[in-house]
């Protein structure tokens, strides 16, 4: 790790490890605000900026210099690769500040918890997270990997009297367990074939062991045909926790597969999943009832995209595959962060709940339903300009399905909005106040839609 | 242009404008009549110094619009203006818009292209800058009675759509137009999901939602592609570009798609009676009126000049979905009982019309294909508008309970009667000028396919009048006594609408010297060929 990053999670560390009673609620919050904007506006807006220049000029850019170099992500495999000691400097800041986003979101939305235990073992997830983005030893990365899941079973099955959500955690702990031997298996395998547990040096990769660890990867992040955990898990979560798994706890394994699996020979199972993700989550969310549903689908396809922008050889480099997910993440986060308004009555789907809170609060969350759906001209929809322009290589073909599965999901996102705006309700909901990620919501990815537009107008 | 009619063209067009605000404004009561008398003033120095530097306008002005749409956020969003002036403080916005915009628009010169800040503006797409500025007034002023609910966000919209409409008509890059198109249906989803008057609204507004953005997902392909392929997706560039006949006729294909969906033609077009029947009258003036008339601006602005091989595949079949699409239009408008959705099928059949005169590909029959749409655009804002006059008195759209209008509501029978013979397309109207130039070049080209269009005139007189007489003349149906005749506002958005509808009538050659360079310039790749 380097210094700046230890010196950010140690900043975390304070921020939300530290008892209320010692610092106070206010300091708290603030600094979980103000590292939810600053990060998420930094990294949609250097990445905005990047993008514009490069749609404007069209000229194939450098791989990793620059901006891109830090925000959001990106850099060529061979910036990626570095060695550099024991560590790999991929894991730099911009995926560090993606992480406290996320953390900070989490928290935020546990402010009315009165335990601090979610939110230590949040942070110890978070934790074990960063080891994962700095190791290149194989046994190293899988103690990460197992100690981030291990708290998130635990985060699941945390209300032991809810019956629903003791279920899932169970089914995520099975599930989970038997993965990871996979994993063993196939690191086992890497290690047979090189004779080295340390990545930088893996020259030839056993084709099996690769497949299996890649396949764990799918698994994990909630790609097609490993899916079926997802709404399972996601449906009976509350607000922070959802934030959390859909969020923070996916940053690591979505780096793993441009990061350290780079060099696998797996490619194909990738985008053979990425094809099978797109097809299954445009169709699987239109069935949901509930957001934790809507949400695990709408991973199945965002995860699809990502999956094949990894397999991807195009100018722009990862810096699609960065710009991608740092959108979809931060505007998935920030609409469970808006959504958590609804307080106790999250494990049903009452949309129409929002009208009672005045017609603001229903046209924000629409903005964000449309945003998460890549429509213009929102941030989505220039997240999506550029999954299109990383995916150009593949033909227009693929180009034109995977837009045409994007509508899908676009109209189940939006019946979120229809849902709030539209119908009655006789739920009872308190408003809140002005500090609510409602702000948040809108001045990051408010601001960042409009001046990416009004930058595509003047010919930026 | 020179600098004299110049000025006479602004002076004529905010003088229009202070007729406009005596008779429509007299609902804003209290505005003093001395503020208005002000206003109108001012809004003739204002169109005055608009339009003096001739082809000068300066590029913000054509952001006006949008800028006023968010000023009215900041005033009763931020500001905390009370919400019981939402109404006319979106009246004076629009009208503002009206005197500045729209004296601009008219006062630009003929043939001179000007690409200024990402804008084109020339003589094909400133008529529709004109269209929607001169528009929107009438839209919010038929809001003023009939919108009880959530007037600040209902206001804010339909200003945001203006505003969004008036630079779709000026863009020249094919992706802005792409967003700005795809953004209007945001709004428009809005306004018909939460105002509409009836409870299927929500299944109409969805499905407004799925066609729209269904449609669309086939361009963002193309433009992606055009962008990796060719470097650009600016018009003026990508009209020099040599495309391939495969991609040509691929890209032409597939962005016909969306546009059609919009015009609309059959079978795109499901979605079109439902959103009228569901939405809120001025609503229906909007997406009849203005929204309908960005897919045929679409095809002359962007696809016919830059496939034009796309054309010559697909125009066959194309011309073929136009064709019935008039027929089918005009048969179902002739066997509705509800008055919206009859008027909405005819639209279907207008607007088909209209997409045969841009599948001929010719200077004439483009020209009549936006004379057209210029006259639908006032003609059936009109009728819509008439339609609501109806059923805020009494409640209904179904034909057969009305019956004997005219000798209780004088005034707007006269109205409705001119807006009738628009409709059909009666001579002296701006549909005749618009139909006679769309089937005269349809006739050079095939006389089968000019007889089976002209189908339309026929057609349309049979339900048009058919419709009238229902209406308005006979024996008075029972219910409809104790009710008076026009209000102020409805004076004014169906005065204006028949004086618009008429005026097209007589301006047809005015139209074609002023919008023939550019209309030649645009098609000159058929013409050579």
């Amino acid at each position: 790790m380097t210094p700046l990053e230890l010196g950010l999670l140690g900043a975390g560390v304070l921020l939300f490890g530290v008892p209320s009673s010692t610092v106070g609620v206010a300091p708290r919050w603030g600094g979980a605000i103000g590292l939810a904007l600053g990060g998420s506006f930094l990294a949609l807006g250097a990445g905005n900026l990047f993008l514009l220049q490069w749609w404007g000029s069209t000229a194939a850019l450098p791989h990793g210099s620059g901006v891109i170099g830090f925000f959001p992500a990106g850099g060529s495999p061979e910036y990626l690769h570095h060695y550099a000691g024991w560590t790999h400097p991929g894991g730099d800041l911009k995926f560090v500040l993606l992480f406290l986003f996320s953390l900070a979101g989490v928290a935020f939305l546990r402010r009315g918890g009165t335990s601090a235990e979610p939110l230590l073992l949040g942070l110890l997830s978070v934790v074990a997270g960063l080891i994962t983005f700095s190791v290149d030893n194989l046994i190293l990365l899988y103690l990460g990997l197992e100690l981030q899941a291990l708290c998130l079973y635990t985060l699941v099955g945390f209300f032991k009297f809810q019956e629903e959500r003791t279920d899932s955690a169970v089914r995520y702990l099975l599930s989970g367990s038997l993965v990871s031997g996979f994993m063993l298996l196939g690191f086992a395998r890497l290690y047979g074939g090189a004779g080295t547990f340390h990545l930088s040096e893996l020259t030839t990769w056993d084709s099996i062991g690769s497949a299996w660890v890649v396949g764990v990867v799918l698994f994990k992040v909630g790609a097609a045909p490993f899916h079926f955990w997802a709404p399972v898990v996601y449906t009976p979560l509350e607000w922070g926790t959802l934030a959390l798994t859909t969020g923070a706890a996916k940053v690591n394994l979505w780096y793993l597969l441009v990061g350290p699996l780079a060099g696998s020979p797996a490619w194909w199972p990738t985008w053979w999943a990425g094809v099978i993700s797109v097809g299954v989550g445009s169709i699987g969310g239109f069935f949901q009832t509930s957001l934790g549903g809507v949400l695990a689908y709408s991973g199945v396809i965002n995860g699809g995209y990502l999956l094949l922008l990894s397999t991807a050889v195009s100018p722009g480099g990862y810096f699609f595959y960065g710009y991608y997910l740092v959108v979809y993440l931060v505007g998935t986060a920030v609409l469970v962060g808006v959504l958590s308004v609804w307080g106790d009555t999250r494990f049903e789907t009452q949309f129409s709940a929002w009208g009672k809170l005045g017609v603001g609060f229903p046209l924000v969350v629409y903005y964000l339903t449309l945003n998460l759906g890549g429509l213009p001209v929102f941030p989505g929809f220039f997240a999506k300009l550029a999954l299109l322009s990383g995916l150009a290589g593949f033909g227009f073909f693929l180009l034109w399905g995977v837009v045409a599965a994007s509508i899908v999901p676009a109209v189940y996102y939006v019946s979120v909005g229809v849902g709030a705006l539209f119908k009655p309700t006789s739920a009872e909901v308190v408003p809140p106040g002005w500090v609510h990620p409602v702000v948040v919501a809108t001045l990051v990815v408010g601001l960042n839609g409009l001046l990416n537009f009004v930058a595509l107008t003047v010919g930026m | 242009m020179n600098l004299t009619l110049n000025k006479l063209i602004s002076f004529f067009t905010s003088g229009f404008s202070g007729l406009f605000v005596f008779t429509g404004g007299g609902r804003v009561n209290y505005f003093s009549w001395f503020n208005q008398l002000g206003l109108v003033l001012g809004g003739i120095l204002l169109s005055l110094l608009v339009g003096i530097p001739t082809g000068g306008v300066s590029p913000f002005l054509w952001f006006a619009p949008l800028g006023g749409a968010l000023l009215y956020g900041v005033l009763f969003g931020v500001l905390g203006v009370h919400p019981a002036r939402a109404g006319s403080v979106a009246w004076w916005i629009s009208l503002a818009g009206f005197l500045t915009v729209g004296a601009a628009a008219l006062g630009h010169p003929p043939g001179g292209a000007t690409l200024v800040g990402g804008l084109l503006l020339d003589s094909l797409g400133l008529p529709y800058v004109f269209l929607t500025v001169s528009l929107l007034p009438l839209v919010v002023l038929a809001s003023l009675d009939s919108i009880r609910q959530n007037q600040v966000t209902y206001y804010f919209w339909v200003l945001f759509l203006g505003g969004i409409l008036v630079l779709c008509f000026c863009v020249e890059d094919f992706l802005v137009f792409y967003i700005l198109f795809e953004v209007l249906g945001f709004p428009m989803f809005l306004l018909i999901g939460q105002h509409g008057p009836r409870g299927q609204r929500v299944s109409a507004a969805y499905k407004f939602f799925v066609y729209t953005f269904g449609g669309s997902a086939f361009i963002l392909p193309v433009l992606v592609y055009l962008h990796w392929g060719v470097g650009t997706t600016g018009v003026t560039s990508l009209v020099g570009y040599s495309f391939t006949e495969y991609e040509q006729a691929l890209f032409f294909g597939l962005c016909s798609l969306p546009f059609g969906v919009k015009i609309p033609v059959v079978p795109l077009h499901l979605w079109l009676p439902e959103a009228h029947v569901e939405a809120p009258t001025p609503i229906s003036m909007l997406l009849a009126g203005l929204l309908l008339k960005t897919g045929g601006y679409a095809f002359l602005r962007f696809l016919i000049p830059v496939f034009p091989h796309g054309l010559y595949v697909w125009g066959p079949f194309l011309t073929g979905m136009g064709l019935f699409s008039i027929l089918f239009g005009s048969l179902y408008a002739l066997v509705q009982v509800d008055i919206k959705r009859m008027i909405a099928y005819a639209s279907v059949a207008h607007m088909s019309v209209v997409f045969l005169g841009i599948l001929t590909a010719t200077p004439g029959g483009a020209q009549g294909a936006t004379y057209l749409m210029l006259a639908h655009g006032y003609t059936s804002a009109g009728l819509f508008a008439g339609i609501g006059v109806l059923y805020d008195r009494y409640h209904t759209r179904t034909v057969r309970a009305y019956g004997g209008l005219a000798a209780m509501m004088p005034l707007a029978g006269v109205s409705f009667f001119i807006l009738t013979l628009g409709n059909l397309s009666f001579p002296f109207t701006g549909g005749f000028t618009g139909e006679f130039m769309i089937l005269a070049e349809l006739g050079r080209s095939n006389l089968v396919v000019c007889f089976l269009a002209g189908g339309t005139v026929f057609l349309s007189l049979a339900y048009s009048m058919w419709l009238f007489n229902r209406l308005w003349w006979g024996p008075v149906s029972e219910g409809l006594t104790g009710h008076t005749d026009l209000t102020p506002p409805e004076v004014g958005v169906l005065g204006w609408t028949t004086l618009g509808c008429l005026l097209l009538g007589w301006g047809g050659s005015i139209f074609v010297e002023w919008t023939r360079e550019c209309y030649v310039q645009l098609l000159c790749p058929f013409l050579g060929g």
